[in-house]
């Protein structure tokens, strides 16, 4: 038997492994730097994403505790006057349970905890519940929030995610439009689409692919025109796509702004139909 | 309405700032709120104010580009204006002050601050 | 009684749920933990990559030890006692079998999962965890069941 264990081969095969570690070596500082500088992008938009949330919460707050202590120091004529503030007090109550809302799912996905509790509902029927809920805020704006929809549209999906989602959209609406807003929801071959349109202020040309980016304050966050945009509509986004979904958007040429939603009627999250009903292949443990 | 008290102009696109503000201050004070840049400016042609309190976060045009604009007219070039905001930021402020801010308030705050701010820059201290 | 709820459990996730819920996921490597409260009808599962979070990254439940960690707190801080919690050990294959057996992440998952249970005295009533093929794992939190299925 030849025997190949000679001096210089052992050489050249620590060499080789020498070579072999110093190269993985080299890819791990390499991957260790992306890493670094994710975790640098991450933190930089923690920051700016505190300072949103921040706002959206401490704008009510602010509100309500400066509007209650008036309640108690002032002396009011009447108690219509009063029951006036109290209701003004209950909407700002209303406009931070929507926001911390908000809060709590964009953390959470951010945890990873982005699953999704699937039942088959009334799409219309939900919509109908959403616009119900805004019903003061509607009055109080004196706009005027119409609705065209078929009877009944059957979708499996989210439910308390979805409302979240048209909440956030009817909220967005009320506060951009001049008067006229429209709710439409149609079935398009195998999903619903649901349509927000609004006649209000419209987004400029330029921010157009921004308006779902992850809390972009349009306008490098001063100019908030859209106050609350940079959490509600990426929460909005991601829960629209975590569903399978996709949205559209136009804006201007003096017509106001359009949102569409567009959901699948179908749970194609399940994948393969397999079920346990048929019994092939499970054991239970 | 009694001519001699001072005029303040509110813009915050907060119903509930308004409400608020326009109750702390009315009994003293000849109040207008405004819901946006855009309506403040609508006010300010129409009459002469001596304080203007903005609201940093706004609709259409923002607090500091209403600074700005309040500053470019005639009566207003030296009224003092306070901006408010929700967090102490000093990049804010010195933005504010080079627009032409006299200062600034942090929310939250009650009628009592708001009204011993507003009579500090409107009278000065002690009276 | 009324369907249950369907949840597809994706990697790194965690899903907890009081209300009846049919929870799937897809196993190879990866580990699921399914922690039942007998007595609650209550359950929750996590599907980790990785055995343990050394401080490289952030702190995710794509990691074992946090994966567990954030389980057991969800169930706890829902109302559950750990003398009611039961746990199901699934997963952890050797899916890439060129690998050397020291690097084998889905005896490390197992040890993960197994350890932390046992660090909090929950016992493991059922598994079918290891060999070379992935699994389709399928939990129904109300009775407790888990239906399995080598894919």
């Amino acid at each position: 038997m030849k025997n190949i264990l000679t001096d210089d081969f052992l050489i050249d095969e620590i060499k080789n492994r020498f070579t072999e570690k110093n190269n993985q070596i080299l890819q791990l500082s390499f991957e260790l730097d992306e890493l670094r500088k994710k975790l640098f992008d991450s933190e930089h938009l923690k920051t700016k994403f505190l300072s949103i949330i921040r706002n959206e919460l401490k704008n009510p707050v602010s509100a309500i505790s400066g509007l209650s202590k008036l309640v108690v120091q002032k002396d009011f004529d009447s108690v219509e006057d009063i029951k006036k503030i109290m209701d003004t007090i209950r909407l700002e109550a209303v406009k931070f349970a929507l926001q911390l809302d908000n809060v709590l799912i964009a953390s959470s996905y951010e945890g990873g905890d982005n699953n999704l509790f699937l039942s088959g509902f009334d799409l219309c029927e939900l919509i109908y519940e959403v616009k119900r809920s805004f019903e003061d805020e509607i009055k109080s704006r004196q706009k005027i929030v119409e609705t065209q929809m078929d009877h009944e549209i059957k979708i499996y999906a989210d439910r308390e995610k979805l409302k979240l989602v048209f909440k956030n959209f009817l909220d967005n609406a009320l506060k951009f439009s001049e008067k006229n807003i429209k709710i439409i929801v149609l079935k398009r071959k195998n999903s619903a689409v649901v349509s927000f349109y609004n006649d209000g202020y419209e987004i400029e040309e330029k921010n157009h692919h921004r308006i779902f980016e992850r809390f972009s304050p349009l306008d490098s966050g001063l100019s908030r025109k859209y106050s609350g945009v940079g959490l509600g509509l990426c929460v909005c986004g991601a829960i629209i796509e975590s569903h399978g979904g996709k949205t559209d958007f136009s804006s201007g040429q003096g017509s106001g702004t359009l949102f569409e939603i567009e959901l699948p009627l179908d749970d194609k999250s399940q994948g393969e139909a397999d079920d346990i009903e048929s019994g092939e292949g499970f054991i239970i443990l | 309405m009694n001519s001699s008290m001072k005029k303040i102009l509110f813009a915050d696109d907060s119903p509930s700032m308004r409400l608020f503000a326009s109750l702390s201050l009315s009994d003293e004070f000849e109040i207008d709120t405004a819901c946006d840049g855009e309506d403040a400016l609508k006010y300010l042609k129409t009459k002469d104010y001596d304080l203007f309190l903005v609201d940093v976060y706004m609709p259409k045009i923002d607090g500091i580009s209403l600074v700005k604009k309040i500053r470019e007219f005639e009566n207003s070039r030296f009224k003092p204006i306070i901006i408010i905001s929700t967090e102490a930021d000093e990049s804010l402020f010195s933005k504010g002050r080079d627009a032409g801010a006299t200062g600034w308030i942090v929310k939250p705050f009650d009628k009592d601050y708001l009204l011993k701010a507003v009579k500090h820059i409107l009278f000065g201290k002690g009276r | 009684m009324t369907d249950r709820i369907r949840i597809y459990l994706k990697t790194g996730g965690i899903v907890f749920s009081k209300e009846a819920s049919e929870i799937k996921t897809i196993l190879g490597s990866c580990v699921s933990v399914c922690l039942w409260d007998f007595k609650y009808k209550a359950g929750g599962m996590n599907h980790f990559i990785f055995p343990t979070w050394t401080g490289r990254g952030l702190a995710t439940p794509k990691y074992g030890n946090v994966a567990m960690e954030f389980l057991y707190e969800k169930m706890i801080s829902n109302g559950s006692k750990p003398e009611d919690l039961i746990a199901k050990v699934f997963g952890g294959g050797k899916i890439f079998a060129s690998l050397d057996i020291s690097l084998n992440p889905g005896r490390q998952n197992i040890l993960s999962a197994k350890k932390f249970l046992e660090k909090v005295n929950i016992p493991v009533i059922a598994e079918d965890t290891g060999g070379t093929r992935g699994r389709t794992v399928i939990f129904h939190t109300d009775t407790g069941d888990v239906f399995v299925k080598k894919n």
